[in-house]
């Protein structure tokens, strides 16, 4: 059974006789007095009972108050003057009046009915997917002198079927990153991400030296280092996914980069995904075409790696579609030439980069809904003295 | 550019452990900047050619494949007192005696680019003018990364079944990779044999430059790889073999 746990504002006696009715009905109640400061971290309320005698206005700064994210769903109690609920029904908000029978405190509050209370399960179950899913990107990027490797993450639901990733390789001599975007959204993209980032992950972090013999036998063509193990993580990866999870038919459009931070090589294998853009210092673009398909998509896909370098100043912005698709209230994409024109502006930081694009992306969708998971990753040289 | 010679045989006892250490010496007598790399990771055996104590084994090329020093960490030069012409020098990266240490780097593996990347920095870094690899026999990992660096391959084997049928396995993979120069040298061939037909049927087979013929010696046996033969010995007809070996090899 899932407990639904309600905040109770207002100091008035027949506030006693609306809490003895949840209590009642199994909701735990808390009731904080008339000016409650409730800490903006723990578990928020799932919902908040507010007397009618404040203003709509006062209502909303209160409830916007109580929890970090998404505001709890509010109902107003008659207490003192009636022509004082017509406000509240108006700004759209449910209200009870007296007495407070169980049946009809039941009919009002979200919860307290058998189907809510599995939507509330779903709900706490989709919040704790999402806390082990956010756990599973790292903490901090690999930090290097001379380099600025910074990543973004905005879900569209409650989980995501977008990672990124980043990790020292070989011994740490090379830093790889990647960015993932699986097909589909919402928990099973999600469950899906779970598994690729650690399959990818994996896989890179094996060392199998005789990997290159098979098929490149050519000596011109010989793997630099790193090279071996970005090609083993995408490749297994995508053969795991084939030989496992075919019928389920789920990929992944995965841009990996292995970067030398003493030279700026960057060697990279875009199975199928977006093409990231290289901004040169002097503002020139360059995008880094697919070489190969989406990771889990093809049976005989091949993946080639491909060669950047990175000089002094450069950057290079890797990016989901949820970018380029967010949408607008009129249903009107972001777009990547819009994304490309944010580009082309100088950049002082990685930080100022992605904080640029994500104001873009607010100020483009208004109130409309995020449709798709946002995910973008900035790695920049920083210029070099003189 | 520096040379980079890639020492093989396709089964062991062949002699490539001499004949890196001799043919290196004899470089830098005349003169040359020369280092030699023991790629022989399971069975490591030039710093004791070269007489590195154990105690003086410090950082080895395992340690820079496990990621613990660069590879210029590794390095041993071992010119002094050798009387080296001027402007020779000879430099040694030894692999590790630690058994525990080979086993680690063995089961952890290690990223085999690491190896043409070691060669080019020595090269850059102690201005070499030859590289020379020792390898392990067969054909593993190390062999294959040798043979994709080198300009040379010397295919090392003693006049017996296993070595020449097996040597067919490593002249052809080395051409499979593109390797520029295959060169076979033949070793501890008994006394009494016709050398010059020797030569030329081995050539045939192959269709590979013979660069030498090496007599078995009772020398060589009683060194024990206790040292550089042709240091020990400098006027032994061995040591004019190795020589003739070495101006060959330098190209």
């Amino acid at each position: 059974v899932v407990e639904l746990r309600a905040l109770l504002i207002g100091t008035d006696r027949s506030v006693d006789d609306l809490a003895d009715t949840l209590s009642g009905l199994g909701v735990v109640v808390q009731r904080p007095g008339p000016a409650p400061r409730p800490a903006r971290s723990g578990q928020p309320p799932d919902l908040v009972l507010v007397p009618s005698s404040l203003t709509p206005a006062e209502v909303a700064a209160l409830v916007a108050g109580v929890a970090a994210g998404a505001p709890p769903p509010v109902v107003v109690y008659l207490d003192g003057d009636a022509t004082a609920l017509a406000d509240h029904i108006h700004a759209g908000r449910d209200y009870l009046v007296p007495p407070y029978l169980a049946a009809q405190v039941r009919a009002r509050i979200p919860g307290t009915r058998a189907e809510d209370a599995n939507l509330l399960r779903v709900e706490r179950e989709l919040q704790i997917a999402w806390e082990i899913q956010s756990g599973f990107l790292p903490r901090a990027l690999p930090a290097r002198d001379g380099w600025e490797l910074e990543a973004r993450l905005r879900p569209a639901h409650e989980v995501c079927g977008d990672f990124y990733d980043g990790f020292e390789m070989v011994d740490g001599r090379r830093v790889g990153f990647l960015v993932a975007d699986v097909c589909d959204k919402g928990v099973s993209a999600a469950l899906f991400a779970a598994l690729m980032r650690t399959l990818l992950r994996s896989f890179a972090e094996q060392n199998v030296p005789t990997a290159w013999i098979d098929e490149r036998v050519d000596r011109r063509d010989l793997p630099g280092i790193g090279e071996t193990a970005l090609h083993t993580a995408v490749e297994g990866t995508s053969e795991y996914m084939i030989r496992n999870h075919l019928e389920q038919g789920y990929f992944a459009t995965v841009f990996f980069g292995v970067l030398d931070p003493g030279s700026g090589g960057l060697t990279y294998v875009n199975g199928g995904h977006n093409p990231p853009v290289l901004r040169a210092a002097g503002g020139g673009q360059t995008l880094l075409a697919p070489t190969g398909p989406a990771v889990g998509l093809l049976p005989d896909g091949r993946f080639e790696t491909a060669k950047v370098v990175l000089d002094p100043g450069d950057l290079l912005f890797v990016y989901s579609d949820g970018i380029t698709e967010a949408k607008n209230e009129q249903g009107e994409f972001f777009t990547k030439d819009r994304l490309l024109a944010l580009l082309r502006s100088p950049v002082a930081s990685a930080g100022e980069l992605l904080d640029r694009v994500a104001a873009a992306l607010r100020a483009h969708a208004g109130t409309a809904d995020q449709y798709d998971d946002i995910t973008m990753l900035v790695l920049r040289r920083r210029p070099g003295p003189g | 550019m520096a040379a980079v010679v890639a020492v093989h045989s396709y089964a062991g006892g062949a002699g490539k452990s001499h004949l890196t250490a001799n043919v290196a010496t004899l470089l830098a007598l005349d003169g040359l900047r020369v280092a030699v790399v023991d790629l022989d990771i399971p069975a490591p055996g030039l710093h004791l050619l070269f007489a590195i104590a154990d105690a003086d084994m410090g950082y080895c090329l395992k340690d820079y494949l496990m990621g613990e020093c660069e590879i210029e960490d590794t390095v041993r030069e071992v010119g002094a007192g050798l009387g080296l012409a001027a402007g020779g020098a000879l430099f040694v990266v030894p692999s590790s005696m630690d058994g525990e240490r080979i086993l680690d780097l063995q089961q952890r593996g290690y990223d085999i680019a690491l190896l043409g990347a070691a060669i080019r920095r020595l090269v850059d870094r102690f201005a070499l003018d030859v590289v020379v690899l020792d390898t392990h026999a067969g054909t593993n990992d190390e062999s294959m990364a040798a043979f994709a660096v080198a300009d040379t391959v010397a295919v090392v084997l003693r006049p017996d079944l296993q070595h020449t049928r097996g040597s067919q396995l490593t002249v052809s993979l080395a051409r499979q990779m593109g390797v520029p120069r295959i060169v076979m040298v033949l070793n501890l061939v008994a006394a009494g044999v016709d050398l010059a037909a020797l030569r030329a049927r081995t050539e045939e087979q192959y269709r590979c430059e013979v660069v030498a013929v090496l007599p078995d010696c009772q020398e060589m046996t009683a060194l024990g790889s206790g040292g550089v033969f042709v240091l020990l010995h400098p006027s032994h007809r061995l040591t004019r073999c190795y020589r003739d070996v070495a101006s060959r090899l330098r190209g």
